[in-house]
């Protein structure tokens, strides 16, 4: 049984929040959830299925959400997967819904991460306490640190280079001075990013992702159902996801989960590279998303660094990537997975203004979690319009 | 020091003051004594006026908010101009239910204040001006030093030039507690905040002002000097200066006794 086509994407609303020190977490997902509901032309009495997870969140917290909402589903997931997690909550949605355990889930995001001031990439290793910690921990490892060891093993095999890695950062801020709701939108140069300062070698601070506070929200339903709402439906074509880790030290550093869940989500969908109009990439640093480019195939491993220049990744040029601004412009609470979801949905039905790709139909989207140096998720979605 | 929020504008605007809590949709009691908005510098928050709120507060009304983009306020940006600042506040006075004030502002706080004079007088019922001036005097390359922050090309620097060498020597803690609260704020903010310092021209807008004004100073402050007071008192008709020893720009923290003393006897020889 395919699920291709079975769901849609009828609902997407990024709070447009950067900086929320009045609210809670729970208070901007509830906001996220009407934005997203009314998109949909949907109520909350709709809504039988839910999906979040969270930094700021217990295990539990999913079931603390329901009570902030006064909500009993049939089917709840809190996969917690670092920021890839929206993407797969979007295909276990989708799995649900046409599985019949429940009929319009919503997925949901929101953090205060900036306005609470807790670290997501700099300053604590992204989670410890799993007894695969201890062999880590004593050495001060930390997120960033995880993500810099990747870059550093690129550049000694292919001789990428800063300036490569660069051109990403100025592409994300070129799409971010078009998207009003972003939080840095002054457009910046490679030499800006060659000078910024360096947070861990060689990742510069431009090469980072920003900390902001925000939020969002996606509703899935059946491919039927979809047809009666709103606005055009935003298909869920193929799906996958997967892990990586350690391997006892027998680990490929640039092999990452993406190989893996974009080979299952192409294959599911029955499309091939040359089908996407636009590729919404999880960047919380610029290695992320050469890496996860070579690893989904849309280059060959070590090409990454000539594949990302001459603007291939400009709205307007030949693979669309993060026409919002990315976590490395626009906006990054610690898992952003939910709005690299929001931000395909808006371009297959044609919302984006100045930003939007041209014939834009086919989408894809990766979302990364954890620590890519070391233990990591991958979830791929092929969307599309028809 | 109780907060709060209100919402001006599509913000959330944080302010400290003093007296008893009340509900989140219900103004506080502004009923003792006189009403007086103390208006923050660059890059700075309304918690730089805890010294005042809590001197004052007893027997008056002292508010301090944070500023769009500032402190606990919400927004990653500052506004764009002093005017733009000045006009927020009036809409901030109507979300407080306040009708008129006595307004107080330090360095950017002070130009906004004296804007509000000149264009909105109905809303200003005296002037308390401190550590400011009519034509800020900043060098270029302090702009560019600003700016390269928030490129991250610079670090935040730690420097004590707002302070006096008397702070300095006997009283770090206070420099210390400001550079906590300056690290609050965005450094954009910060950049733009003093942008729009360099820009501003106040100078003809001092003959509109016929309020009530007092003029503070710190004796040591090298970034809005006594000159820069003077020429502010000689074209306010009723100012009067009051300068402070061993105080530099960040005069209400450095010495909070003399200044909350002088205020006390501006706001007692008001009718």
């Amino acid at each position: 049984m395919s699920l291709s086509r079975k769901a849609a994407v009828v609902g997407a609303y990024e709070h447009p929040t950067r900086f929320a020190p009045d609210k809670s977490m729970f208070q901007i997902m509830a906001e996220s959830v009407r934005g997203a509901l009314k998109d949909a032309g949907l109520t909350i009495k709709d809504v039988d299925g839910l999906c979040t997870a969270g930094i700021g969140m217990s295990g539990m917290g999913i079931v603390g959400f329901c009570d902030y909402m006064n909500l009993t589903p049939n089917f709840v997931d809190s996969t917690s997967i670092g920021g890839s997690s929206f993407v797969a909550h979007t295909a276990h949605a989708a799995a649900a819904v046409a599985a019949g355990l429940c009929s319009v889930c919503v997925v949901v995001y929101g953090s205060t991460a900036a306005s609470s001031r807790f670290a997501i990439g700099t300053g604590g290793a992204g989670g410890g306490g799993d007894p695969c910690d201890q062999y880590e921990i004593p050495f001060g490892p930390t997120t960033v640190g995880s993500y810099a060891m990747v870059a550093q093993r690129h550049m000694h095999d292919y001789g990428t280079t800063s300036e490569q890695l660069a051109e990403i950062a100025v592409t994300m801020r070129l799409h971010a001075s078009m998207n009003p709701a972003a939080k840095y939108r002054e457009p910046i140069t490679a030499e800006d990013v060659l000078a910024s300062r360096i947070i861990s070698s060689p990742l510069h601070l431009l090469d980072c992702c920003i900390i902001s506070d925000g939020g969002g929200a996606l509703v899935v339903t059946s491919a039927e159902r979809a047809r009666d709402l709103r606005k055009k439906p935003v298909y869920i074509l193929g799906t996958g996801e997967t892990v990586r880790h350690v391997a006892d030290g027998h680990r490929d550093f640039l092999e990452i989960a993406a190989a893996q869940s974009g080979r299952l989500a192409f294959e599911r969908a029955g499309v091939t590279h040359k089908d996407i109009d636009l590729a919404m990439i999880y960047d919380s640093f610029t290695i992320t998303v050469l890496a996860t480019l070579e690893n989904l195939g849309f280059c060959k491993r070590g090409e990454g660094g000539a594949f990302v220049q001459g603007g291939r990744l400009r709205f307007d040029g030949d693979l669309p990537c993060n026409t919002d601004g990315g976590g490395l412009s626009s906006n990054h609470p610690g898992m952003r997975g939910i709005f690299l979801v929001i931000e395909a949905a808006k371009q297959l039905r044609g919302e984006c203004g100045p930003r939007q790709v041209k014939d834009c139909d086919v989408a894809l989207v990766h979302g990364t979690g954890g620590t890519l140096g070391t233990r990591h998720s991958g979830a791929t979605l092929i969307l599309s319009n028809q | 020091m109780p907060t709060k929020y209100t919402h001006v504008n599509g913000h959330a605007i944080y302010y400290h003051y003093a007296g008893g809590t009340t509900l989140p949709d219900v103004v506080p009691d502004f009923s003792r004594g006189r009403k007086i908005l103390f208006l923050h510098a660059a890059g700075s928050n309304g918690h730089s006026w805890h010294n005042q709120i809590g001197h004052l507060g007893a027997t008056h009304s002292p508010v301090a908010p944070d500023l769009p983009g500032h402190g606990r306020s919400s927004g990653v940006e500052g506004l764009a101009s002093i005017g733009e600042y000045s006009d927020f506040i009036v809409r901030l006075m109507d979300a407080l239910e306040m009708k008129s004030a006595i307004i107080a502002g330090r360095s950017m706080g002070g130009a906004v204040a004296m804007d509000l004079a000149a264009r909105h007088p109905g809303r200003v019922e005296a002037l308390i001006l401190m550590a400011t001036a009519a034509r800020f005097n900043i060098a270029q390359d302090r702009l560019e030093g600003l700016r390269a922050v928030t490129v991250g090309r610079a670090p935040q620097a730690f420097v004590t030039d707002g302070y006096s060498p008397k702070t300095v020597k006997d009283n770090f803690a206070v420099i210390r507690e400001g550079w906590m609260e300056q690290i609050k704020t965005d450094p954009r903010v910060r950049y733009t905040d003093v942008k729009a310092c360099a820009e501003v021209d106040l100078r003809d807008a001092l003959g509109k002002i016929d309020r009530p004004t007092l003029i503070m100073a710190g004796a040591d402050d090298t970034v809005t000097t006594v000159n820069d007071a003077e020429l502010i008192k000689q074209k306010i008709r009723a100012a009067r200066l009051e300068v402070i020893a061993d105080a530099a720009h960040n005069l209400p923290t450095e010495r909070p006794a003399e200044v909350n003393a002088a205020v006390e006897k501006f706001l007692s020889e008001l009718r």
